[in-house]
């Protein structure tokens, strides 16, 4: 059964690396810019998981957990928020919001991939 | 390997101990002014060292704490916060602390209530000083909070976990967790359904689980960490490594495995139960008072019981190991030999084993004397941090240099000389050094310099105190000697004897006593111990200039260089330490004056004659004495001739005490075992001469 995992994230190049790598592990894969394109993707579809960055343009990745919190399809979804090992108090922001997790900038594709295989 | 984590545990001590020694060390040695940015880096991660061990080995109260010194120091690290001097002792107090938490870690116990107000207030200084990033700071018993180092594990862990109230709304899979929990090993779990409150007053979409988990796992800490990483929380888990394999588990540890009592009954029970001497209060058996001074009676035999082990590099075991190994060789050629004994090879055998066994034989106790010695850096260490603080106390500038930490010394040496280096340093300090400006007012730089200097000379250790002060008074202590009775009126003693009076028990030359030194105790004790390690002290003074002094000390208690001397028909021994020159007179060259003591003349030098044999109450006939064979020997600056029998030569004798196995005796210092298995008894030279001069006769 195939899971579909969303990832969000303003630099392309990000974006492109997490689908590459989510892909090889057969994953199915949708990709939006930032929060507010992120909501359009996301709506009527059946996600397994929502990895999303924090800074980005139009709505930011925390209030994009919180919007995403507040609906009922994805109150119980896991969310990874993507963050940076010098922004330690981005961690408890997002659990805060309701992330379940987050991925620490810089990360492998394995370290992805682990992560991703915590969470669902 | 039965006991490894308890092993691991002590290298853990080892280590920490070694680290925050090394944290005191940088911290005393850095110039404020100009900050090395390596040296930074190198408290940094002391610290960070520390605490990353502490988690692993389970001492979270340890690893909360030295978070705290990281959290400080990394800003300093990074530029963003100067190196104050309030912030260096700040940092100092802070390494205590540390040496104050691995002291009762050790030990199993928990921080005092006085160390805890004491760290709590260090911790408040340390964040209002400076910006301390708002890092998750772990209360102690959080060890998950804190990132662990990557380490072999022992044989699992002993693990609460509460899940976080909201698990469910952040889309936490419990179910997940524990399916990677179970990958680590073997998982047994209790689940703990007691934090459920009642139906009406229960959000179902609250999480109210929590576990008690035992994981049996070789996996470290760390790998247990990272499951739980986006579910811990402060204080709802608590990850504690099980009992190690091969020692006992604790009942509760059993009862879990084999009768399924769950870790929160167990909790519960454990809570209810009081400690001994609780116990024998409330029964009104004893006094508080009396509990107290049994603990403390039970404290001080744990601080001797660890005092005693000797900590020895693996590689000079490996070294024995092997030495033993060849040792069963050469027996097993021995003994091959013996049965072919009759034959020319059987001989040409035996002679090559015993050859070998000798060589083996001497290295084996050369090595394991080898592990008795330690750098001498162990008691060199603690002087940084005196120096630095009586410094302060007292309004001087005073640099400490240190040279030779490496030299080593036998372990016994070590402990005996931290109280005479002790007070040598501080009367340095308090006496020896001027104030600022009386040095500003002699030309001399205002910072005063303290040397402390250890060195291998021929057999010798040579540990020097030197100070660049004002040096001794010599018409003061002239004066001093003469009011005590040390000197007789009128006498003459030379500078070097002069010096060496302010080793004489009550001797104090300082007018106004002051709180650190100068009491007249201390310096007696400096000479006694030295003296009873059989070793001496030399005193050089220049006035303005500084003093040395010098405490020479023989290589190790257990050995002597001795010379063996027959003496009558007895063998006796002189430690060569003392022997300056062996020498033949005429008999008639031996003069008398003052009616019995007799003397000889040395190059132009008068040195009064000891005859042993008689001191001694030696039996056997004096040979017809027409040639006298003496030795010289020196001690505490004076001279004697000894007159002996026969010289046999020059040995290594192993050192028996005479008190333990008959009593003191005056003149004798202790006892060997000679080749031919009889007893020869080692000489006290200075107490020779003492017996001497009060011309009384031992034995006998």
């Amino acid at each position: 059964m195939g899971h579909c995992i969303l990832t969000v994230d303003d630099s392309s190049t990000m974006r492109q690396m997490i689908t590459f790598t989510l892909k090889g592990a057969n994953f199915e894969v949708l990709e939006a810019g930032d929060g507010v394109e992120a909501l359009e993707v996301a709506k009527g579809k059946k996600l397994s998981l929502i990895i999303t960055d924090v800074n980005m343009p139009r709505m930011d990745g925390i209030t994009l957990v919180q919007r995403l919190r507040a609906l009922p399809e994805f109150r119980f979804t896991p969310i990874l928020v993507l963050t940076t090992e010098s922004d330690a108090s981005m961690k408890q922001k997002g659990k805060e919001a309701g992330a379940t997790g987050w991925i620490v900038k810089p990360f492998s594709p394995e370290k992805l991939l682990d992560v991703v295989n915590k969470v669902i | 390997m039965s006991d490894a984590m308890a092993q691991f545990r002590d290298a853990f001590f080892e280590e920490a101990t070694e680290l925050a020694d090394g944290m005191e060390a940088t911290l005393l040695s850095m110039d404020l002014a100009a900050v090395e940015v390596e040296d930074l880096h190198t408290l940094f991660r002391a610290a960070h060292s520390i605490k990353g061990n502490a988690a692993t080995f389970g001492f979270p109260a340890v690893a909360a704490f030295t978070h705290q010194l990281e959290s400080t120091l990394e800003p300093v690290r990074q530029g963003n916060r100067p190196l104050t001097s309030d912030l260096r002792e700040l940092l100092l107090q802070g390494v205590d602390l540390i040496r104050t938490h691995l002291h009762h870690a050790r030990r199993g116990e928990s921080l005092p209530v006085k160390d805890q107000q004491a760290q709590a207030a260090l911790i408040a200084k340390l964040q209002e000083d400076g910006d301390t990033p708002q890092r998750a700071t772990p209360s102690a018993g959080a060890p998950n909070a804190v990132k662990s180092v990557a380490m072999k594990g022992g044989r699992g862990f002993s693990i609460r976990f509460e899940a976080p109230l909201d698990a469910f709304r952040r889309g936490v899979n419990l179910e997940r967790l524990f399916r990677d929990l179970a990958r680590l090993g073997t998982l047994q779990t209790w689940p703990d359904l007691s934090r459920i409150p009642p139906a009406e007053r229960m959000d179902p979409e609250d999480c109210h689980l929590a576990w008690d988990i035992r994981l049996e796992t070789a996996h470290p800490q760390a790998d247990v960490d990272e499951v739980f990483e986006f579910v811990a929380d402060g204080d709802n888990l608590r990850i504690q490594p099980l009992t190690p394999e091969g020692a006992v588990p604790t009942l509760g540890e059993i009862l879990q495995t084999e009768a399924g009592v769950s870790p929160a009954d167990i909790r519960a029970a454990l809570s209810q139960q009081k400690r001994l001497g609780e116990l024998l209060v409330d029964m009104g058996k004893v006094q508080p008072e009396a509990v107290n001074k049994a603990l403390d009676q039970q404290q001080k035999k744990r601080n001797q019981a660890e005092a005693s082990t000797v900590r020895v590099a693996t590689e000079k075991i490996d070294r024995l190991v092997n030495l033993v190994g060849e040792l069963v060789i050469t027996q097993a050629m021995l003994a091959q030999a013996s049965q072919q004994s009759n034959t020319t090879q059987g001989e040409e055998h035996m002679s090559a084993a015993l050859l070998q066994l000798d060589r083996q034989t001497r290295e084996l106790q050369e090595r394991v004397m080898g592990i008795r010695m330690v750098p001498v850096e162990m008691v060199f260490s603690r002087f940084p941090r005196m120096v630095h603080e009586l410094g302060k106390q007292l309004g001087k500038d005073v640099e400490l240099v240190m040279e030779g930490q490496a030299t080593e010394l036998d372990k016994t040496f070590i402990e005996m000389l931290v109280d005479p280096l002790t007070h040598l340093v501080r009367n340095a300090v308090d006496h020896g050094m001027e104030t600022k400006a009386e040095r500003q007012q002699s030309g001399k730089a205002a910072m005063g310099t303290i040397a402390l200097r250890a060195s291998s000379r021929g057999g010798h250790i040579h540990i020097e105190v030197k100070d660049d002060g004002k040096g001794l008074n010599r018409d003061r202590i002239y004066q001093k000697a003469l009011d005590r009775g040390l000197i007789a009126p009128g006498s003459r003693p030379s500078d070097e004897e002069l010096n060496l009076l302010i080793f004489e028990p009550g001797f104090s030359t300082v007018e106004q006593v002051s709180d650190l030194s100068g009491r007249g105790v201390g310096m007696d004790v400096v000479k006694q111990n030295v003296r009873s390690l059989g070793g001496r002290i030399e005193v050089e003074s220049e006035p303005g200039r500084g003093t040395l002094i010098r405490l020479v000390l023989p290589l190790t208690l257990a050995i002597l260089d001795g010379l063996t001397v027959r003496a009558g028909e007895e063998t006796y021994v002189f430690p060569l330490a003392s022997v300056l020159e062996s020498f033949q007179r005429q008999a008639a060259d031996v003069q008398t004056v003052k009616g019995d003591r007799e003397v000889i003349s040395l190059r132009g030098e008068f040195i009064p004659v000891i005859r042993l044999q008689n001191l001694l109450g030696v039996v056997g006939q004096r040979e017809a004495a027409e040639r006298t064979l003496l030795v010289l020997v020196e001690s505490e600056g004076r001279r004697a001739a000894m007159s002996v029998d026969e010289l046999l030569g020059q040995q290594q004798v192993v050192i028996k005490s005479l008190e333990t196995h008959y009593k003191r005796v005056d003149g004798i210092s202790g006892a060997t075992i000679l080749g031919d298995g009889r007893v020869a008894l080692i000489l006290d030279v200075p107490g020779l001469m003492r017996l001497e001069a009060g011309a009384t006769t031992v034995g006998a």
